[in-house]
């Protein structure tokens, strides 16, 4: 029988798995793995592992319910830790230890969890391959000449490779389904305002969530049940105590698949025949108007928070400084040598969209388009769930995207959509092809996750694609 | 020469408790340097900012109390702009265009003019509440050569609440009335100590006729705005008298010099990349506001109102109004019995004269006396049994002394007749040299009196009369 | 605006946003900028859109909280020790 994260649950539950020797076996394969695929930026000292299994033990020994007591989970290095360096992928944060946990940190902490490292991303989650990370690429452990996509790179590759249970990335246009998909995991961005932010690194934050991770459906409700909820640290987190039915059916409107590559196309049209058969019913004349204008409404927006989210870096409060002769010469450099170009790139666009003379062309206009866009899919996911690719391509080759703008922002085409909405989306395998993993993409109403988790559930009973781990 | 005035006062929501977006106090002058400090105030990346309840319904009651347009909603907007005061590298307020909405549109700021015993009105273009950047010192003191700069941010984050007038003000006096009257204002409410260093910020613009507007910047009190304005006036009317075009510029006052100095031109708006805060919803203003009005509280007008009421004059009703306890007090004794004239001129006049004198704090309620002691004063006073003279040399100082202990402070009273004959039969030559037409020698001899009288309640002006009589029957 | 990348906008932006690139940088990223500039330019035709802008997604409301109990920072654990005196911290300076 195939470990799952539930089922190591029980095992430690029942004693019959001793915390240490499975949290260091999965230490010792990172030690073995690691240094190729490049999941993760800082690991967790043995002493500080064997001084969190103590923690843990004794609040089992005291009676305390816990959610996750001894699960190995990863985090993306743009979520706040006060006991590891947080550098969002940066330069320009190296050696930055945040004085604060982020509110889903002390959630895991508080539920058992292990955090034992803090995994890789595009630098400040502006990519989606995982190349432009400070910290060097990070490969996808089903062909390791393959990004894993991004930004949430690490966290997706660290689950395909099993040196971790569970994981926590950021989705803020489609940056753990993209992963998820690359690397035939499951990725989970929630209705907007259902995780806290508080002290996620902002790319965009009314784009972004915390976004949970793992290598099935059933794994990843667990951790979702750690993190989700009110938090008042967060003045977007939203106080919600919706429960949503599990009657189900789907519709697919073409402009979400049609445009993606043969072998996709095909894999998920299989896979929708086989969810029939299982007597959910699928509607495939749905249609999805403003489509075009997801991805320059998407990008627009974002760029313009980045711009204004990054400009406090510049060199004063942080470990990481230039030289100068004065504040602006230090701010300036600074952010010359310690910003990557993507980023650098990104922030002058924003700037751009902000500025006097484009805002109206620009910034404003995209919250019009946003609220259009919004608007449809509220509509569209009303009475069912949207089903579509997740990424028009395969995973691509390592540098093949990166050179060209607009066909690295193209790959995120049905992913953004979820995020300009606020609503939740679902990625996970749907298939093979080449060896190469394909994932699905579920599209729900807003604070309707437990009905994707339903049908996420289903699904993967029916292809029987979960918890896969690359080169077992 | 015509001229306009407008300002821009930024006030400190000091007596908040908490600053704007964070649970930091909103006091911070009682801090080492960066003690008074957590992640969002300091702007740490992932720290979020939550706007809390104190501050905006501070700047709502302020809004209520110059008759402002209130929105039905507040959004907050980012200002962007790298120095090093500011962690985030951008200010979060609430600029109206660019999708922000102000915690007032349009008000009007009535105000006192004590040199004229006039109510008169500026027009209110704004308020908006903002955060205060965090301090920033300069090695040497020079903000120009300065090789280092040295940054506290305990004041980062302390909410500020931006007030802008129409640019109607009619002198720098006028300037100067309005501030000082908005200051009360906010005082009365409970939203600043306008006495703190620092606790408030103006700036001014200037036009004279047929010239460009030129703002002048970070004026510190109340008497440096009138200064700086009359010197500004001054100046701009010279240029333009000389022939000279006045340019739109940014000035600075020196304070020490009392002079205005070029800070920069401003040839074009500055860019500052305006747009709504993604992590700020909107907030509703009508129950904030609702909650805030449940409090009592009472403008220095409506002080002003009820203080007339009871025949006080105008002159007096501002000098009590101008310290808020002595206000409260008058209020709050009158409403047990006691005479509203000789309250009024205890409190506004002689105890006031009294507390400055000694060193003591008069914006520091226990150091007024309570109520029924102000009662039972008045009382004897309008039951003449004193004379007001009697109570303010005599009893007044006493009460100072020795608090609110009623025992130590009535003085015995005593028949002077007794006294004022001893003092004539051993005073000879005085007496002498007053029915000689000496003047002076009366003086003397009411001074010898209340020397006998050893501290008891005797009323000088009487005693004078009594001797004066007494000697001319001679 | 032309297609080709203005030099003067990207000064402009380059001083708005305290960021430099090298010579070799400024080449590609007027490419870009101007192939990312192309994206963007599908949204302006909805500026004239009679909608109104969707800032927050739910255009949710706040209802403000008095306190929310943040923990304290100390200035020490976050920066350098070398870069602060007497607990303040220490920039360069000289006027700008």
């Amino acid at each position: 029988m195939k470990e799952t994260a539930v089922s190591i649950l029980e095992n430690i539950r029942k004693g019959s798995l001793e915390m240490e020797d499975y949290v260091f076996k999965k230490l010792e394969l990172i030690r073995k793995k690691d240094n190729i695929i490049n999941a993760y930026i800082s690991i967790d000292s043995e002493d500080f592992i064997l001084d969190r299994i103590n923690e843990i033990k004794r609040n089992i020994a005291s009676g305390k319910k816990m959610k996750i007591p001894g699960l190995v989970v990863s985090i993306k290095d743009n979520i706040s830790t006060n006991f590891l360096p947080t550098t969002a992928g940066s330069k320009i944060l190296e050696n930055y230890i945040p004085p604060y946990n982020a509110t889903v940190v002390e959630k895991i902490l508080e539920e058992g969890g292990i955090i034992i490292g803090k995994t890789n991303l595009d630098e400040f989650a502006m990519g989606s391959t995982t190349e432009f990370s400070a910290y060097g690429l990070t490969r996808n452990p089903w062909d390791i000449t393959r990004v894993p996509g991004g930004s949430s790179g690490g966290s997706a590759a660290s689950l395909a490779y099993g040196s971790c249970d569970l994981s926590l990335g950021s989705d803020t246009g489609g940056s753990v389904r993209l992963p998820a998909s690359y690397t035939a995991t499951v990725g989970l961005k929630p209705t907007y305002g259902t995780v806290s932010r508080y002290g996620l690194i902002p790319y965009a934050n009314s784009l972004e969530q915390i976004s949970p991770m793992a290598r099935s459906v059933k794994d990843l409700a667990l951790i979702w049940d750690v993190i989700k909820g009110y938090d008042e640290k967060d003045a977007t987190s939203v106080n919600n105590n919706y429960k949503s039915d599990n009657k189900f059916k789907i519709c697919i409107p073409k402009e979400f698949i049609e445009e993606s590559e043969p072998p996709i196309k095909s894999t998920i049209y299989k896979l929708l025949e086989k969810i029939e058969n299982e007597g959910v019913a699928i509607e495939y004349e749905g249609k999805f108007e403003n489509l075009k204008y997801a991805l320059p409404t998407y990008y627009t927006i974002a760029f313009a928070e980045a711009a204004s989210n990054l400009a406090r870096y510049d060199g004063k409060l942080y470990p990481i400084s230039s030289e100068g002769l004065s504040y602006k010469e230090m701010s300036e450099n600074t952010r010359r040598y310690y910003f990557g170009f993507e980023v650098k790139k990104r922030i002058l666009m924003g700037v751009l969209a902000l500025s006097e003379g484009f805002i109206n062309d620009y910034y404003i206009a995209a919250t019009k388009g946003r609220r259009i866009i919004r608007d449809e899919i509220l509509n569209m996911t009303k009475n069912c769930i949207v089903a579509s690719s997740v990424s028009p391509i395969l995973p691509p080759k390592i540098g093949e995207r990166i050179k060209d703008p607009l066909k690295l922002y193209a790959m995120d085409i049905y992913t953004v959509v979820a995020n300009l909405a606020g609503v939740p989306a679902l990625a996970m395998p749907a298939g093979f092809y080449n060896n190469l993993p394909i994932g699905i993409q579920f599209m729900a109403g807003p604070f309707e996750e437990e009905k994707l988790i339903s049908l996420g559930s289903l699904v993967e009973e029916i292809t029987g694609l979960y918890n896969l781990i690359a080169g077992d | 020469m015509k001229y306009k005035i407008g300002l821009e006062i930024h006030t400190q929501l000091s007596e908040a408790g908490t600053k704007l977006f964070c649970d930091c106090d909103s006091n911070y002058r009682k801090y080492e340097p960066n003690t008074n400090v957590c992640p969002v105030c300091l702007g740490l990346p992932g720290a979020l900012p939550v706007p809390r309840r104190n501050p905006l319904k501070l700047a709502l009651l302020v809004s209520k109390s110059f008759n402002c347009e209130i929105p039905e909603f507040m959004v907050f907007t980012r200002k962007h702009y790298f120095y090093p005061d500011l962690p985030k590298n951008y200010q979060i307020t609430q600029y109206e265009k660019a999708g922000g909405i102000p915690v007032c549109l349009k008000g009007i700021l009535k105000y006192f003019d004590s040199d004229h015993l006039t109510w008169k009105s500026v027009t209110l273009r704004r308020m908006n509440i903002e955060e205060d950047p965090g301090k920033t010192e300069y090695s040497g003191g020079n903000i120009l050569l300065s090789e280092y700069a040295y940054l506290d941010y305990n004041r980062s984050g302390v909410p500020l609440l931006e007030v802008v007038t129409e640019p109607e003000i009619p002198t720098p006096r006028d300037a100067r009335k309005a501030v000082e009257y908005l200051l009360l204002t906010m005082e009365y409410i409970g939203a600043i100590n306008p006495r703190l260093e620092g606790s408030f910020r103006v700036d001014a613009n200037v036009s004279v006729e047929g010239g460009e507007r030129v703002e002048v910047k970070n004026i510190g009190s109340t008497l440096d705005l009138e200064k700086a304005l009359k010197y500004e006036i001054f100046r701009q009317s010279k240029i333009v008298e000389e022939g000279g075009k006045i340019k739109r510029e940014t000035r600075h006052w020196d304070s020490i010099r009392g002079v205005t100095k070029p800070l920069r031109s401003k040839e074009t708006e500055e860019e500052y990349l305006y747009f709504p805060d993604p992590d700020i919803p909107s907030i509703k203003t009508e129950p904030l506001l609702k909650e805030a009005l449940s409090s009592n509280f009472m403008t220095p007008e409506n002080f002003m109102n009820r203080i007339t009421m009871y025949g006080v004059s105008q002159r007096i009703a501002w000098s009590l109004i101008t310290v808020k306890p002595a206000a409260e007090l008058f209020l709050e004794s009158v409403r047990i019995g006691s005479d509203p004239k000789i309250t009024a001129r205890i409190l506004a006049i002689d105890y006031k004269g009294l507390l400055k004198k000694s060193g003591k704090n008069i914006y520091e309620k226990s150091n007024w006396p309570n109520k029924q002691i102000l009662k039972l004063l008045s009382t004897l006073v309008s039951n003449k049994l004193y004379t007001y003279d009697e109570l303010k040399y005599n009893i007044l100082p006493k009460l100072l002394e020795n608090g609110n202990d009623m025992n130590l402070v009535l003085p015995e009273k005593v028949e002077p007749t007794n006294l004022i004959i001893s003092v004539i039969n051993e005073e000879k030559k005085a007496v002498e040299d007053f029915i000689s037409g000496k003047r002076e020698a009366l003086d003397y001899l009411v001074g010898k009196v209340l020397k006998k009288a050893k501290g008891k309640a005797i009323d000088p002006k009487t005693i004078r009369k009594m001797i004066e009589i007494t000697l001319t029957k001679h | 605006m032309s297609k080709k990348c203005d030099k003067d906008i990207i000064n402009e932006l380059l001083d708005l946003s305290r960021l430099n690139f090298t010579e070799e940088e400024l080449e590609k990223l007027c490419k870009d900028i101007d192939e990312i500039r192309s994206l963007l330019n599908q949204v302006s035709s909805l500026s004239s859109l009679n909608v109104k802008p969707l800032y927050n997604v739910w255009d949710s409301e706040l209802n403000p909280p008095y306190s929310v109990n943040i923990e304290k920072v100390n200035i020490y654990d976050l920066i350098p020790n070398e870069r602060v005196a007497q607990n303040k911290i220490k920039i360069p300076w000289r006027g700008e």
